[in-house]
């Protein structure tokens, strides 16, 4: 949620979610520049007004799999697979839990029969460490359907601490929401491929 | 396999508990506690519902990813039975998938209005080692196309819901043909609902689970049931050693573990017993 005046430290260190500090300038040197000098001194509380914590954002193109008896209905974008995943993604790495991490799978795995869809949101750290991940940092997924800015308010926001289940599984980490029929797959993300969302973490 | 529990006062979660299992395979799962009427941690509850987003969410989705990869025109399934492989399927479109549906042409030619108008239909040549076949050498039609109501009828198949492939076995001895009518979970439970419970009491833990009964052309239901279902290979081994059932292929050969992509058991329901357990891989056709 963005910063409003009065703004407070509190305000700051709860909205710049990638550290945890009562420090202008840890916050300041943390937060995400964007257009603004942010990042350098000299520092001012001032400069958060209106600040958004987006950790990235991006467009999600996504790629469609009508799904079988065994294997649900996929919607959405996936790095895993080869040649080179599913759908696409536009948004940049960003840093989750100490690393930096790439958005790897955002998707809906909707199984045949009478169970409900869900949706999968997975980070992965590239590199050789396999230490375990934290379920710390972010607050929101923000969804805005058919759209390639975040103009007018998210289709969907989920909240981090709101996932049915949180995985640690290096060097991926991975949330799940659902099952539930609020995640419909003609939505999240259609029933076709290359339809296009736009896709913020704040 | 090591599993590791435990419960914490957790104010992000919904219940203000989080229940975390920690697996010797270095995951780690996190979800809201489940708890009792009195607001205690139901610790099976949790327990049951970690083990399954571990088995679901993280092992059998990474299966999922894996295979939404190959191409489902172009593929070579193989099923492992008794330690053994026992059949190979084949893609329609393939060398050796068009060198089998000629002789389908050949002998059956009206018994569907085509065996290759859909590239995925699988087919194979084989000599059942398993009842209701008989030891004649067959050959299996998979097909990705919903079958006729003509077909249906003349097996006498009358369910309301199929999922969207059957089989045809094709005595090449005798020339009789047999439907696998493949049926989705609830409509097992619909229309076989003792037998439905029975099996499930049976099986290992099991997600996206379907089953198949076989009709003869004299409308006879046969008594063995098909039932299939994606599991892990961890839990499946530990099944089977539970309860004397007979793995179905080496387990020490990464090879095809690394392909598995859905597992089958037999249930007979004269017995009440499962007879037997299958493994299927997948991988791209190559000459």
């Amino acid at each position: 949620m963005a910063i409003q005046f009065p703004i407070s430290l509190n305000a700051i260190n709860t909205e710049v979610a990638s550290v945890d500090s009562g420090s202008l300038v840890t916050l300041s040197q943390n937060a995400n520049e964007g257009l603004s000098t942010l990042n350098e001194a000299p520092y001012a509380m001032s400069e958060f007004d209106d600040y958004t914590h987006i950790l990235t954002s991006g467009n999600l193109t996504n790629y469609y799999s009508s799904g079988n008896q065994y294997a649900p209905a996929y919607s959405g974008y996936s790095g895993a697979g080869a040649p080179a995943g599913y759908g696409s993604w536009t948004g940049s790495n960003f840093q989750y839990d100490g690393d930096e991490v790439q958005l790897y799978q955002l998707a809906n795995f909707d199984p045949a029969g009478s169970t409900a869809p869900s949706l999968f949101l997975t980070f992965y750290r590239p590199g050789s460490d396999s230490s375990a991940f934290n379920n710390v940092g972010w607050t929101s997924l923000n969804i805005y359907l058919n759209q390639t800015n975040n103009n007018g308010s998210p289709d969907l926001a989920l909240a981090r601490t709101s996932a049915s289940n949180w995985s640690s599984a290096p060097p991926s980490v991975n949330w799940v929401w659902g099952p539930s029929s609020s995640y419909a797959i003609s939505s999240y993300f259609g029933t076709t491929s290359n339809n296009t969302h736009h896709i913020e973490i704040l | 396999m090591t599993l590791t529990y435990t419960h914490f006062e957790n104010v992000e979660s919904p219940t203000g508990l989080t229940s975390r299992l920690e697996h010797s395979d270095g995951c780690i799962i996190e979800i809201p506690s489940r708890l009792n009427e009195d607001q205690t941690i139901n610790h099976w509850k949790c327990e049951q519902a970690l083990v399954h987003v571990h088995e679901r969410d993280i092992l059998i989705k990474a299966t999922i990813d894996n295979f939404r990869s190959i191409d489902a025109t172009n593929i070579i399934d193989r099923t492992y039975m008794n330690g053994t492989q026992i059949r190979t399927d084949y893609s329609v479109a393939t060398l050796n998938g068009q060198a089998i549906v000629e002789k389908l042409k050949e002998t059956w030619p009206d018994e569907v209005a085509s065996y290759d108008n859909n590239g995925m239909n699988l087919v194979a040549e084989y000599t059942p080692t398993r009842p209701p076949y008989n030891n004649n050498p067959n050959i299996s039609f998979y097909s990705w196309d919903p079958a006729s109501p003509e077909l249906l009828e003349s097996f006498g198949a009358h369910y309301n819901e199929y999922v969207e492939w059957y089989g045809l076995k094709f005595d090449t001895v005798t020339n009789d043909v047999i439907l696998k009518a493949v049926i989705p979970l609830f409509e097992m439970e619909r229309v076989y609902p003792q037998t439905y419970n029975l099996i499930m009491d049976l099986l290992p833990s099991n997600h996206y689970t379907y089953f198949a009964r076989i009709h003869d052309k004299d409308g006879n239901i046969n008594d063995n049931v098909d039932v299939y279902f994606q599991g892990s290979v961890d839990s499946i081994k530990q099944w089977c050693t539970s309860y004397g059932h007979t793995f179905p292929f080496d387990i020490n050969d990464q090879n095809i573990i690394k392909k598995i992509f859905i597992w089958g058991c037999v249930y007979n329901t004269t017995s009440g017993e499962l007879t037997h357990v299958k493994a299927y891989t997948r991988e791209s056709f190559s000459l």
